[in-house]
């Protein structure tokens, strides 16, 4: 069913959330989502360096990444195979063999299931068994799997005496096997008699003694492998370290488990007693890494001791991320960017903006390093990364100017990075209301989407999901540039333009967008609309829509699904209502399917049958049964225009008077407080008006009127023009039950706007008693008042306060 | 009246304090955690976790009655499924079994006269929530079947302890009211998260007792909640870093409030300047209120205890520990 409409109360959160997970205080945000990253700190290859990358994830423990090794393991047997085995083959042996099934094989010589297998009709060669009786013995350590053991299982002790068995088998074959095999067995016994444990010290010793004499310093990965278990059974914390730093430059599976282990003491005492600029090197690298704070020191001293590092282009990628999460994504996603003053101890805003003044003076600190690096010893992603500064200072003609001088890169991630920085630049510098550059942004970005699979799908709101997402900050760069292309329209006033790229950008900022709706009814297609749309930006976007002929640039803009027309309407006539243009209002709700908010309205019923012009707390001879026959923005614009009609043409004081009170009645039904609320606003939230109060980085996550709630205070949430309008009623009648009447609207006014001034927000004073209010106490007799009182006996007690 | 104390911490470690601490204060007994059980997603199963170790240092914890805890999180009863829902009180009876077989060797070693062949209680720690009382409930049920000869306690928190009826009361022999984390730490409203005597008092407002014999426990740690730009962030634990905390160019201190002044990272944590970090350690006079008020609203109570030991924060309050043990 096509329902759009949310009506929110902070109780009903979880309920109404069309959310797959959904915790106690709705829905959440990855840590990654909510930070704007737009340079790739992995840009510079495959060697697991990925999951070091600047994140708030970094410390927890996920799947290493295991792939680079296995694919150098197999690469190694190739050559010792004389390229007579694929390296396919050999991965599909080593990894994707379960050890049964080889070992069965070998036991029966029956090599059937392997048939066509390159490195299997190498290994059953006579000459080549020493290997295959490697291979099986290696085998037998793979089924040894002490460390995934069963948890609950309490027998390992035992088993770890057969552990310790073949261990031993392994180290026996060292001596008599060829040099490549002699490795291969040495780390066999490694890791078996680590596994055994670290207690038995004569295992340790032989342990220590097999990595020095056939391991230790070999180019090969099982050497690399074994660095780990040499540190781990190292007594001095500065050789463990040393140790466990070499596995991390030399492996990619070994490299979490090293970084989780490597104690920052250890480390300054390591740099303290070591003259070796390797170990220096990586000390500083990880000094660099471990921290979240600034690291520029650190990076100068590796870029000092090895200027060539590997590891040099990620860290100079986590900097740029840190300052791209202190500085672009406040700006950009309004995430950590409500600061108010009233917020007790909490920061305030003069402190934010010292603290960016700091951070704006280290991206400084940051461009002169990288700079004088780039002078010295350019790279591909040094210099993209200095590109990327000069970007985030805003020095978009320095960034052109290396820009230009840059190649187009075979290299995907460089190009994509390339490509990257030319539209920030193209966004800044450039006409972006010419043609020529629009079709220039269009040509870009869809190299970019034709680069990057899951940067187009991330644009689809169809077949996207945010939760299946591993890499949602990465895949979502096409989306954070078309925010900041929409940005820059918005600047230039092209609304249609910008609402159409924050659409279509399909990415989480701190403002209520509603869900991803993926029909063509649904509040995430007007969310962007509602809080900056004019009621001529509507026919803009309507045109377009419609337009057969689209250029590349507004193709570009198109969403994946447009919304019906009666969506994009519904808001212009909505906009015109709470405007007061109710005219406009008028004519666009006629232009409308007359069944479409009983159709489209997920709460339709706060369009009420009952008349506008009847509150339920103010007494009205309006007959409460006449109303309409079907929930409708149309039908109730008829009223309020029909009740304006007579303010405006009528001659007669008394009707006028009535025509007064009957349109203060219509403001207050569409006020906040009113039961037909949704005339006004697409949705309601106990937490109105104060959520970026109490929520500041929760805009996102439950309907709120903002930026609306501060545009429409005065009359959606403080009754001000309905309280202007019952004034004049009771200024022009004669008639004392209407003077009554309009006194207790006036009355109801003030206690629900009194309600937010005084329970919502601290920062809204309470309206002083007025004199008028006083004058209620003159109409106790009348019928009206009477009428008022059965039904709301509050209201008697309330005046009595006023005495 | 049993003076108790939390071991909670996941290795024992060599601790010349520890005899003098439960001498001075006449401690009678210590809950050991014995290990942690969670949801483990990659193996789709429940596991045990942080198993204790350093058993060999475990000597001064085992002289005097223990009972040992399994702490389960409460995500492990929101995952399982029927064959779990089995197995796991038998996975955790074996555990259990295991450990003890381990801690007796120990004793043995040391030359420590058990005070019985085992633990007579055992206790599991669980946070359970409505949706999860069916499970839990069902696990204690067969847990006790199988251990028939023990008595078996869970740990009740503050909310179950009041809101019994929709929460349900645990099938289990006794309970031990944990009279800490009583709000929420995520709210710039909350005084103190871990510890506030308005709080108590207004979760011990039932008049009917629990209908479970009833410990209760007190905390004497605490930690500071940290706020960047009024949302929470994550825990700073001070265990190591009192000095710096301290630091004068780094932080200034309002009331319970440290502001940051100059950048600084804790613990891989990077606080910011602005950023604010919230105290949230009882005080002495709070606790000892405490004290008085569960001695009123709970008098039956046949132990007292503490959660948890490390001879840093004992040390820190020594004196409530000292007032409140002598109130019992």
């Amino acid at each position: 069913m096509k329902k759009y409409i949310r009506c929110i109360s902070t109780l009903a959160l979880s309920l109404l959330l069309p959310w797959n997970i959904i915790l106690c205080c709705g829905p959440t945000l990855s840590n990654d989502e909510e930070r704007f990253l737009l340079f790739n700190s992995a840009i510079d290859g495959n060697y697991g360096i990925k999951e070091f990358t600047y994140s708030n994830e970094l410390f927890d423990v996920s799947e290493a990444e295991k792939q680079p090794d296995f694919k150098r393991n197999c690469k190694e047997w190739k050559k010792y195979t004389s390229d007579k085995a694929s390296e396919k083959d050999i991965f599909e042996i080593q990894y994707k063999t379960p050890p049964t099934l080889f070992l069965n094989a070998y036991k029966l010589n029956n090599w059937q299931n392997f048939k066509g297998n390159t490195f299997i009709q190498w290994l059953v060669l006579k000459e080549n068994h020493a290997a295959l009786d490697y291979l099986a013995l290696a085998k037998q350590a793979e089924a040894v799997d002490i460390l995934n053991a069963d948890p609950w299982d309490t027998t390992v002790e035992r088993k770890k005496q057969d552990v310790l068995a073949l261990a031993n088998l392994h180290n026996k074959r060292i001596a008599t096997a060829p040099v490549y095999l002699q490795q291969r067995y040495a780390f066999q016994a490694i890791k078996l008699w680590f596994y055994v444990g670290t207690d038995d010290t004569p295992t340790m010793q032989k342990l220590q003694q097999v990595f020095v004499n056939y391991l230790e310093g070999r180019k090969t990965i099982v050497a690399a492998w074994a660095n780990i278990y040499f540190a781990m059974v190292q007594k001095d914390p500065t050789k463990k370290t040393l140790y466990l730093l070499k596995a991390f430059d030399e492996s990619d599976e070994k490299k979490q488990f090293a970084f989780l282990r490597i104690d920052n003491k250890d480390l300054s005492t390591l740099a303290a007693v070591t003259k070796n600029t390797y170990a220096n090197s990586l000390v500083q690298t990880m000094f660099a890494m471990k921290t979240n704070g600034r690291a520029l020191e650190n990076i100068k001293k590796v870029a000092k001791f090895n200027p060539d590092s590997k590891f040099l282009p990620a860290l100079v990628g986590r900097e740029i991320n840190k300052l791209e999460s202190w500085l672009s994504t406040p700006k950009m996603l309004g995430f950590y960017d409500y600061y108010l003053e009233e917020r007790g101890p909490y920061e305030t805003k003069t402190q934010r903006q010292l603290l960016e003044k700091k951070d704006a003076e280290y991206l400084s600190q940051f461009v002169e390093f990288l700079t004088n690096l780039n002078k010295a010893h350019p790279r591909p992603p040094l210099q993209l990364a200095l590109v990327h500064i000069y970007n985030m200072q805003q020095n978009y003609a320095a960034a052109s100017r290396l820009l230009s001088m840059l190649p187009v890169y075979s290299n995907k991630q460089y190009q994509t990075q390339k490509l990257i920085e030319q539209v920030i630049v193209t966004a800044h510098i450039e006409d972006i209301d010419k043609q020529a550059v629009k079709e220039k942004l269009a040509t870009n970005m869809n190299q970019l989407l034709q680069l990057n699979p899951p940067f187009k799908k991330r644009l689809n709101k169809k077949i996207y999901d945010r939760w299946q997402d591993e890499d949602a900050e990465r895949s979502d760069d096409v989306s954070e540039l078309l925010l900041i292309l929409s940005r820059a329209y918005k600047i230039r006033g092209d609304l249609v333009t910008s609402g159409l790229l924050y659409t279509k950008a399909n990415i989480i900022t701190n403002a209520y967008d509603g869900w991803s709706e993926n029909n063509e009814v649904g509040y995430s297609h007007i969310a962007w609309y509602d809080r900056f749309a004019k009621p001529a930006t509507i026919d803009g976007l309507l045109v377009l829509k419609h337009k057969i002929k689209k250029t590349a640039f507004e193709k570009l803009l198109s969403p994946s699904q447009w919304a019906k027309d009666d969506m994009y309407n519904d808001l212009k006539g909505t906009i015109l209502f709470r405007d007061q243009q109710y005219d406009q209002a008028l004519e666009v709700f006629k232009s409308m399917d007359r069944n479409f908010w009983r159709d489209n309205y997920e709460y339709s019923h706060y369009l009420p049958i009952t008349p506008i012009t009847y509150t339920g707390l103010v007494p009205n001879t309006t007959n409460k049964k006449m109303g309409y026959p079907i929930a409708s923005k149309l039908l109730i614009t008829q009223d309020v225009v029909t009740i304006i009609k007579n303010i405006t043409n009528s001659t007669d004081t008394e009707i006028r008077a009535a025509a007064y009170f009957n349109l203060g009645n219509a403001q207050f039904n569409t006020s906040y407080h009113g039961k037909a609320w949704i005339m006004f606003s697409y949705g309601k939230s106990s937490n109105e008006p104060i959520s970026y109060n109490e929520f500041p980085n929760f805009l996102w996550g439950f309907y709120n009127f903002s930026p609306n709630d501060l545009k429409y205070r005065d009359n959606y949430y403080l009754c001000k023009s309905a309280s202007d309008n019952y004034a004049k009623g009771f200024a022009l009648s004669a008639n004392k039950e209407l003077k009554a009447k309009c006194l207790l609207g006036l009355l109801t006014c003030r206690r629900f706007s009194n309600f937010i001034r005084k329970e919502k927000s601290s920062s809204m004073k309470r309206n002083s008693t007025p004199l008028y209010l006083e004058q209620l106490k003159n109409y106790q007799n009348t019928y009206s008042f009477k009428q008022a009182a059965v039904h709301c006996p509050d209201i008697k007690e309330y005046l009595g306060k006023l005495k | 009246m049993e003076h108790s104390f939390y071991y909670w911490k996941t290795s024992f470690a060599t601790d010349t304090t520890v005899q003098t601490f439960i001498a001075e204060n006449q401690i009678d007994h210590f809950y050991l955690r014995y290990m942690d059980v969670d949801w483990s997603y990659q193996q789709c199963m429940p596991m045990p976790r942080a198993e204790i170790t350093g058993i060999d240092k475990a000597a001064p914890f085992l002289q005097k009655k223990f009972t040992p805890v399994v702490f389960i999180t409460n995500k492990t009863f929101e995952k399982i499924d029927n064959y779990w829902e089995d197995s796991l009180p038998y996975k955790v009876r074996n555990r259990i079994v295991f450990i003890n077989n381990k801690i007796k060797q120990t004793q043995k070693q040391a030359g420590i006269i058990a005070t019985s062949d085992d633990s007579q209680e055992i206790q599991i720690d669980c946070d359970w929530t409505e949706t999860t009382r069916d499970r839990y409930f069902k696990f204690l049920q067969k847990l006790k079947q199988l251990l028939p000869d023990k008595i078996i306690s869970v740990t009740i928190r503050l909310y179950p302890y009041k809101y019994r009826s929709k929460m349900g009361v645990p099938p289990v022999d006794k309970g031990m009211l944990m009279c800490y984390n009583m709000s929420n730490i995520r709210h710039n409203a909350t005084t103190n998260s871990v510890f506030d005597i308005k709080d108590l008092e207004q979760y011990l407002t039932p008049t009917a007792p629990y209908p479970l014999p009833m410990d209760v426990a007190l905390p004497v740690f605490g930690w500071y909640a940290w706020f960047n730009a009024g949302n929470f962030k994550g825990i700073v634990y001070p265990n190591e870093h009192q000095q710096l905390l301290a630091d004068t160019n780094y932080f200034v201190k309002t009331g319970n409030i440290l502001s940051i002044k100059n950048d600084v990272e804790i613990n891989h944590q990077y606080l910011r300047q602005g950023n604010v970090l919230r105290l949230e350690f009882p005080t002495e006079k709070a606790l000892i209120k405490a004290g008085k008020l569960l001695h009123d609203k709970l008098p039956n109570i046949k132990r007292i205890a503490f959660y948890h030991y490390d001879n840093q924060l004992t040390n820190q309050y020594k004196n409530a520990i000292e007032k409140i043990y002598k109130m019992y």
